[in-house]
């Protein structure tokens, strides 16, 4: 298939501390077509970020990383550090979770946002500049000529999200990874990066769509990834997964909605240093026999993929 | 329990050419035993402003805030520091109160040594305890705030909030970085504190289902201001601002319905904040707006009567 732009294959990711090794990430295998918004919902803590950061190369110095990963054919898990370099930003640019972490303290916003600009689109400062201001305009940051002189503990918390935003998609990347693009920000604003994600697909790029907000994910994707404890469980397009979510975990999962009652999954959330053997989810599983306590098989039905005994 | 009265706070920014932003402006509230109140409004209203000075972090520029009919406002720290255990705050930006040189045990441990009286023995007890009541294990003690997840850290801030059994707990965008299971986890946690020991829990969101599910009484901030409070604020909306978020966040997927934006309000405008983008504007919103009271709800805006 020549539209395929990322593809994933076998990735795994520990990290060894002091209580054991972390199986952050499992064996994850997906690709990810031109013009296509993939998200990725799921437990806190099962590997997502991670996953990202993998793709990135960004990942914690002590993490082992194995498996396979490319970009439009290119083996980017291949590359060396200074090559990576120049992928990053150009090809694909990261929207962290953290603004306060990924964000320079001592930096004016204007000029972080205008860096990728400058680095990867060789544009000139005051061209750089410009586009800026507009790109903050357009995120609802205002008045962006004063905006884009202050520091980023001036802003509110929703503010620096949405310059994060307006960083991560500055440079006309190829591929998007955001992490959590929408965390504490309003819903008149995350309709503004919902349409600026769309445009910007239109134009071609992709996007990783990491979040727990599933209405976001929702109106967004089209296609949708489950995590659970350091592995994808479920890959489905959206509507039929919303319309009916295979894997016992996808379904609790969406039962925990406000909307439906605020329900927790009962059981605690699993370890991910002793992880739980057979089926991830089987502590927890309503549906769970003794086949569950072997490793469950990647089912495919009608074109989706999901990790569970029940429909091999 | 908690009562605030004329709260202001203004930031002034840049050392030669001073800018001044009114981030709060004129906000009266109480807070009650054992109940549940949401606030809610866009990025940038004042939300977190406004937590901050409940908690005595920031000292508003004017106005002042009570516990239990003590004044807070304008208190010595050392007078203060008895009170600061019963009001929590659950900060948006978790590295506001975790060190990155500690490991998260020790964060989660420092009220109770900041406090004193406590034993080690007890103490690592009660920090057991807090982890596991936040859904999380001993595997993640050891670790820096750099090594866990976005929602794990979120829980180190939550678990370091409840040690010292607070009264109020103001909780802004405290479930943000969370599945939404785990996020059900926390909040029915919080309910059960709630129910033992009539805890006051006070939600700043944008999640307005969330908000809607949990909450007994709503408040909308708009531009610093209170700008509607009361019961079934979701169900029966009286403001428009109220109404156009409400519809936003109906309309996820649709385009967006933007009223006309006039331009720029004369220099010293004192007439409703939301005069700018109302659709419902007339000449007589011009005037300054109070918030009245429409049988039970209060609202800032004359048409709602
Ligand atoms: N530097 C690190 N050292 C050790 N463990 C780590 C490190 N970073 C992350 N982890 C662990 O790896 C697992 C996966 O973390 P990750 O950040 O990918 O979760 P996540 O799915 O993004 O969760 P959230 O939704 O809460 O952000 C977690 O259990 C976390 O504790
Ligand atoms: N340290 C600061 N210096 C200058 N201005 C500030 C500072 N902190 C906040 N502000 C400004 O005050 C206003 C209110 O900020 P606040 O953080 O209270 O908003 P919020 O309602 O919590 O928004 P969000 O939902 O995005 O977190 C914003 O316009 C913000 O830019
Ligand atoms: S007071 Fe007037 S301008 Fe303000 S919201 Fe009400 S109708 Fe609109
Ligand atoms: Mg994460
Ligand atoms: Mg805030």
């Amino acid at each position: 298939m020549s539209d395929v732009l990322l593809k994933v294959s076998d990735v795994s990711v520990t990290i060894p501390t002091e209580q054991g090794t972390v199986h952050a990430v499992d064996n994850a295998t997906f690709s990810i077509n031109k013009h296509e918004v993939f998200s990725l919902i799921g437990e806190s803590g099962s590997g997502k970020s991670i996953l990202g950061q993998a793709i990135m190369r960004l990942l914690p110095l002590n993490a082992m990383f194995s498996g396979k990963v490319e970009l439009g054919g290119m083996e980017i898990s291949a590359l060396s550090e200074k090559e990576m370099q120049k992928v990053r930003g150009k090809i694909v640019s990261s929207i962290a979770q953290n603004p306060y972490l990924a964000m320079n303290p001592g930096i004016r916003v204007g000029t972080q946002v205008a860096e990728p600009m400058q680095a990867h689109l060789g544009m000139s400062k005051e061209d750089a500049k410009s586009r800026t201001c507009q790109a903050l305009k357009y995120f609802d940051i205002t008045p962006p000529e004063v905006r884009e002189r202050e520091y980023p503990f001036q802003y509110s918390g929703g503010m620096l999200q949405r310059a994060m935003v307006a960083m991560g998609t500055a440079a006309n990347p190829e591929l998007i990874i955001a992490d959590e693009p929408t965390k504490g920000v309003d819903v008149l604003k995350k309709r503004n990066i919902a349409a600026i994600f769309q445009k910007v697909a239109s134009k071609g790029c992709a996007f990783l769509l990491i979040t727990h907000d599933v209405g976001f994910a929702r109106a967004m994707s089209d296609r949708i990834a489950v995590n659970y404890c350091g592995q994808i469980i479920e890959i489905a397009e959206k509507e039929p997964f919303f319309k009916e979510p295979l894997h016992p975990y996808s379904q609790a999962l969406l039962d925990a909605v406000p909307e439906r009652g605020m329900h927790p999954i009962p059981g605690p959330s699993p370890s991910m240093i002793e992880v739980p053997e057979g089926c991830r989810f089987h502590p927890r599983c309503p549906n769970k026999a003794d086949r569950c306590l072997k490793n469950p098989p990647v089912v495919e039905i009608n074109g989706r993929c999901v990790r569970c005994w029940m429909y091999a | 329990m908690l009562k605030a009265d004329n709260l202001h706070y203004v930031y002034t920014s840049g050392l030669i050419k001073t800018v001044k932003k009114t981030a709060v402006c004129g906000v009266d509230l109480e807070f009650f035993p054992g109940e549940t109140v949401a606030v809610v409004g866009e990025s940038g209203c004042g939300k977190s402003t406004l937590a901050k000075m409940l908690v005595q972090q920031l000292a508003p520029v004017s106005g002042e805030v009570f516990f239990n009919g003590t004044k807070l406002t304008g208190m010595s720290w050392k007078n203060l520091r008895k009170f600061m255990g019963k009001i929590q705050l659950i900060p948006q930006n978790p590295d506001d109160v975790v060190d990155p040189r500690w490991t998260v045990e020790k964060s989660v441990a420092e009220p109770f040594v900041i406090c004193g009286g406590f034993s080690r023995e007890e103490i690592s007890a009660n920090v057991d305890a807090l982890f596991a009541e936040v859904g999380l294990s001993a595997e993640h003690k050891t670790r820096y705030p750099h090594e866990l997840s976005g929602g794990e850290l979120q829980r180190i801030v939550i678990a370091r909030a409840l040690a010292l059994k607070p009264e109020l707990l103001v909780c802004d965008e405290a479930t943000s970085m969370l599945d939404v299971s785990v996020q059900a986890f926390i909040v029915t946690m919080l309910k059960e504190i709630q129910i033992k020991r009539g805890l006051s829990l006070v939600f700043i969101t944008h999640d307005l289902e969330a908000a809607k599910a949990v909450s007994d009484r709503v408040l909308v901030m708009y531009e610093g201001e209170i700008v509607e409070e009361g019961t079934n604020v979701f169900d029966r909306p009286l403001h428009p601002y109220t109404r156009a978020l409400l519809d936003a966040a109906r309309y996820m997927s649709l385009e967006v319905l933007v009223p006309e934006e006039i331009g720029e309000l004369p220099y010293g405008f004192s007439g409703c904040s939301y005069y700018r983008l109302c659709r419902e504007r007339t000449d007589a919103c011009k005037k300054p707006q109070k918030l009245q009271d429409v049988s039970g709800r209060l609202v800032r805006c004359w048409k709602s009567k």
